[in-house]
């Protein structure tokens, strides 16, 4: 247990830590299978929102998978929704052949932290007053590996705050009201040692 | 449960939209649909390790290779699971692509989600050029386009 809560511990600190790219030997001395996945963020249709872009780092790790997120050029203290979509196409109509919220599971929408949700539902991203956003996620539901893992799929990033499944009529029940989609990039396959 | 992927090429000239499925965890993957832009004649074909581009096209990596196999022809034993040759143009620069195959896989431990189709310059020999890179790349050279393999409807 104890060896078990240091390799914890360590292995958060690595993936937090934003300074250095963790080399894969330090993952594979941990005996734990780790899997890369990188997704770039493009604008959606909208030419209004054609400065926001980002880079989304998604690392599986045994049983967790963490994703790092990283938008700049949204407005100053703005809260989007930010999910999983189900499919990996971002050009043929632009973020909207992405398709609804990955849900293998046919639950409905709802928080991350809530029973009930899409595997999608990574609830909202907050931007600082400069329009970033920085943030890591843990998720225990998302992977990428095993049955209803993610790759070849899609992160959107909403116009507007997501209401969790919590705003009382049919389209929080789904999609969280999240509005247009401003950004996205497919889930792709990196190298196991790539340069963050 | 059949699955089915999608590959949308835009490279600074060519595009072309590439369909993938498979019907059964065991079966034969379909690769159908077209790619315009092109040179008269034969292009290599080929899915690619990664699906990434931070860099262009080369960050695709290689051939995807899980078998640590040498450069070979879609109907050659000794091949890398991403070999499928060569796509070939029309006067007008259009290619068709209708390829059925039995080692690329849409779903398992090397499945080619996530991964990319890169489009080349140049012919792929087939790991018969006797060039130096015959037995990697085939020879083909430079990357006219590459695109994500995504998971579609």
């Amino acid at each position: 247990m104890a060896r078990f809560v240091q390799v914890l511990l360590a292995t958060l600190v690595m993936v937090f830590s934003s300074a250095t790219a963790t080399p894969y030997s330090y993952y594979a001395s941990q005996d734990a299978v780790v899997t890369r996945a990188k997704s770039i963020l493009r604008p959606g249709n909208n030419a209004a929102q054609t400065q926001v872009k980002g880079t989304v780092e998604v690392v599986t790790i045994g049983r967790a998978t963490y994703i790092r997120v990283h938008i700049t050029g949204l407005p100053s203290n703005s809260v989007h929704g930010f999910h999983i979509h189900q499919y990996g196409d971002i050009i043929t109509t632009g973020c909207s052949s992405t398709g609804g919220h990955y849900n293998p599971y046919r639950q409905t929408h709802g928080a991350q932290y809530d029973n009930i949700r899409h595997v999608g539902d990574l609830g909202n991203v907050y931007a600082d007053k400069d329009g970033t956003v920085k943030v890591v996620k843990r998720d225990y539901l998302i992977s990428l590996v095993g049955k209803y893992n993610v790759l070849g799929r899609a992160f959107v990033l909403h116009a507007l705050k997501d209401d969790l499944g919590r705003g009382g009529n049919v389209g929080s029940r789904t999609t969280g009201n999240a509005g247009g989609r401003i950004a996205c990039g497919v889930i792709v396959r990196v190298p196991a040692e790539t340069k963050s | 449960m059949p699955v089915k992927a999608v590959c949308v090429l835009r490279g600074e000239k060519i595009k072309g939209t590439i369909n993938l499925c498979q019907e059964k965890p065991d079966g034969e993957c379909c690769i159908t649909g077209s790619v315009e832009g092109l040179s008269e004649g034969k292009h290599g074909f080929h899915i690619h390790e990664f699906g990434d581009y931070t860099n262009g096209c080369t960050s695709a990596g290689g051939h995807f290779n899980p078998f640590k196999k040498n450069h070979g022809g879609p109907s050659d034993a000794e091949r890398h699971v991403g070999d499928l040759g060569n796509i070939e143009a029309d006067s007008k620069g259009v290619a068709k692509v209708d390829i059925k195959d039995s080692l690329v896989k849409l779903s398992g431990e090397h499945s080619v989600i996530g991964r990319s189709i890169v489009v080349h310059e140049g012919v792929d020999d087939l790991g018969k050029g006797g060039h130096e890179d015959s037995l990697t790349t085939g020879h083909a050279g430079g990357r006219l386009g590459c695109a994500v393999i995504g998971i579609s409807k």
